[in-house]
């Protein structure tokens, strides 16, 4: 008797460690029943599937737009007088307010195609990232070549006109 | 003996009564008369060419199947011809159906390249109605579709009422609001949320099921959203804006506005979400209710209160 | 002997009792089991849990009607693309190409194309620049919350487009 008192005592003593787990209900003993079906349910389902499934990938575009949508309007609002203007009066300041102008407005628009059209569920994780690099710079060779142009050559009013 | 009865019996009104019935009477067996000899109307022929997929046999891809249905013995809309077709020649056709009146959302499907409510549409006798499933989602069976996203994009945009923080009496009393606030909600608390404006939308094509938060919530979520900010009764306007300022949430919109031309209830969600843009690059700002405060759930109680308020003003 | 072993068991209870924080120590072998959700919805999106489904998606682009909104829309956006490209060639090409942007234009003047095909040229040239023009106004108008009725956009579609072509004939007969 004595000794199954001994034997209980000490099996509670095993027990404890367990316990806290226990409570926090991720018990890994395999002594204790059901917890096959436990260890199952605690696996990550989502590595089975991974292989089979595309990974498909987060786009980390801006967490706030709110700020960037009137730049983009008042861009857009600017060309609509800078346009005509440096038709009918070419002079080097509208040409190079032009430039920079035309490229952010074409920048956001082609951005907002890239997007639409170049999505990671068709063309992987990689491509879509490539193309935007791509934009950024397209966008920003064209910016220089148009400065160029309007310091060197004729500029854009001019050629126009 | 002048009874009562007899009285009636020899009233004029009795008299007049089965005059007059006996007159429906002879009217109604020669019509059936007539009925029984007159030539039978001929069938008019309507083919339904209908998008089917069999998810126990996945292995086969989703094919187009032509129904050809009387249309002199069938009634005018759509759904309908559906449930007709459903009845008479091929039972296992699966579509959504609740109110066939246009205002529980069920039956919205693509008809004829445009989505419609089926129970709205009338017929068109001639050509082939094609039937597709609301474009863009994934299908369950034929011309059902999964709307857990849509669904979870509504539940997103918190469509209830948010009151002011620490009030104590939420859900126990009632918001005051005026006439004038209320007509400001016209236009969009009529959604039904059919989902056909969603799934016009060719953005909600491209961003709609992405991983969240960066998809696109469509046009039916973005008007619940405005419907809930412009709501006079409602003080959590700057978490809901707050809310929808990523790159995804509203900014996939370019104002294409099929949404607007496909909405069944005429309402414009392209307007909805052009005034919430206003609202979120603080272009405009949400207007002061006309009234504050609360009155009790309770309609006696509110009475009561209304008028012990009143004659203090007094 | 018995007992006291019974006593010391119990004391030593106590004191796990007092260390073991949740306080659900009982003296009963203990057994908890949480259900938990198979898949949680934050891991699994909606795209890979149709295809894990095998579930077709149902046709768009090849079946829904083309119409005035959706196209005057995607023309904006072509007619966009096609005023990149003209920005692009002349920065990149101002850089590039070997003689100077006037020098081009002189040539392609005094080549021999006849004046009709000449004027068709500069329509569809000046075409993505008038159309884009008008049209953005109309967006920039509709972002200002005017004309977004369903009658209005069609409206405001239809009197854009007659602008839009007669700004590029007028342009190209410049």
């Amino acid at each position: 008797m004595a000794l199954a008192l001994f034997l209980r005592s000490s099996a509670r003593l095993q027990a404890l460690p367990n316990l806290s787990r226990c409570v926090q209900f991720a018990p890994s003993s395999t002594s204790r029943p059901f917890s096959h079906l436990v260890q199952q349910l605690n696996k990550n389902p989502i590595s089975a599937t991974k292989s089979k499934v595309n990974v498909i990938a987060t786009r980390g575009m801006s967490a706030d737009h709110s700020k960037l949508w009137p730049i983009e309007k008042a861009v857009s609002i600017a060309l609509l007088g800078l346009v005509p203007a440096s038709i009918i009066t070419p002079n080097p300041i509208l040409d190079n307010l032009l430039a920079v102008a035309v490229v952010a407005h074409f920048h956001w628009g082609l951005e907002a195609c890239v997007i639409d059209y170049i999505r990671p569920i068709i063309f992987g994780p990689v491509i879509p990232k490539l193309a935007l690099g791509l934009l950024y710079l397209v966008s920003a060779a064209t910016l220089g070549g148009l400065l160029y142009y309007n310091h060197n050559c004729i500029g854009i009013g001019c050629t126009a006109f | 003996m002048n009874s009562a009865r007899t009285r009636f019996c020899n009233s004029k009104l009795l008299k007049e009564f089965v005059r007059r019935f006996s007159k429906v009477k002879s009217e109604c067996k020669d019509k059936n008369a007539n009925a029984a000899k007159a030539p039978e109307k001929k069938p008019k022929l309507k083919t339904f060419s209908i998008y089917r997929f069999n998810p126990k046999d996945k292995t086969q891809k989703p094919t187009m199947k032509k129904y050809i249905i009387d249309i002199n013995d069938c009634r005018p809309m759509v759904l309908d011809a559906l449930f007709k077709i459903k009845t008479e020649q091929d039972s296992s056709l699966a579509f959504r159906r609740s109110c066939r009146e246009g205002i529980c959302g069920s039956c919205a499907m693509n008809i004829d390249g445009v989505n419609r409510l089926a129970c709205l549409h009338k017929i068109k006798p001639r050509g082939v109605t094609k039937i597709y499933p609301l474009p863009h989602m994934y299908v369950v069976k034929d011309l059902v579709v999964d709307m857990t996203r849509f669904f979870d994009q509504y539940h997103r945009v918190k469509p209830y009422l948010i009151g002011k923080s620490g009030d104590k009496d939420q859900g126990g009393s009632q918001y005051l609001q005026s006439i004038k606030d209320r007509e400001a909600l016209d236009g969009y608390v009529e959604c039904i949320l059919c989902a056909c404006c969603s799934t016009s939308c060719p953005e909600y094509w491209w961003h709609g099921h992405s991983k969240k938060p960066n998809d696109f919530l469509g046009p039916a979520a973005l008007l619940h959203a405005y419907r809930w900010i412009t709501d006079s009764r409602d003080y959590a306007t700057k978490e809901r804006l707050n809310q929808l300022k990523s790159y995804y949430s509203v900014y996939r919109c370019h104002q294409i506005n099929n949404c607007t031309s496909v909405c069944p209830k005429r309402l414009a969600p392209g307007k909805a979400i052009a005034n919430l843009r206003l609202l979120m690059s603080s272009f405009k700002k949400k207007k002061k209710p006309d009234m504050e405060g609360s009155l009790p759930a309770e309609p006696e109680k509110a009475c009561d209160q209304a008028c012990e308020a009143g004659d203090k003003k007094k | 002997m018995a007992l006291i072993f019974r006593l010391s068991g119990k004391r030593f209870g106590q004191q796990m009792l007092i260390t073991d924080k949740s306080g659900l120590f009982n003296f009963v072998r203990p057994v908890t089991l949480k259900a938990k959700p198979a898949l949680s919805e934050k891991e699994e999106g909606h795209d890979e849990r149709n295809m894990r489904l095998k579930r077709p998606q149902s046709p768009h682009l090849t079946i829904y009607a083309p119409q005035l909104t959706s196209m005057l829309s995607i023309t904006h956006r072509f007619t966009g693309m096609a005023l990149s490209a003209y920005a692009i060639a002349l920065g990149l090409g101002a850089v590039v190409l070997p003689e100077s942007i006037p020098h081009y234009i002189e040539e392609l003047e005094c080549a021999e194309i006849g004046s009709s095909c000449i004027s068709a040229i500069k329509f569809i040239l000046a075409f993505p620049i008038t159309y884009h023009f008008w049209n953005g106004i109309r967006h920039l108008l509709w972002d200002a919350g005017k004309f977004l009725t369903i009658r209005e956009v069609y409206i405001t579609g239809y009197v854009m487009l007659a602008l839009a072509i007669s700004s590029a004939i007028a342009l190209s007969a410049m």
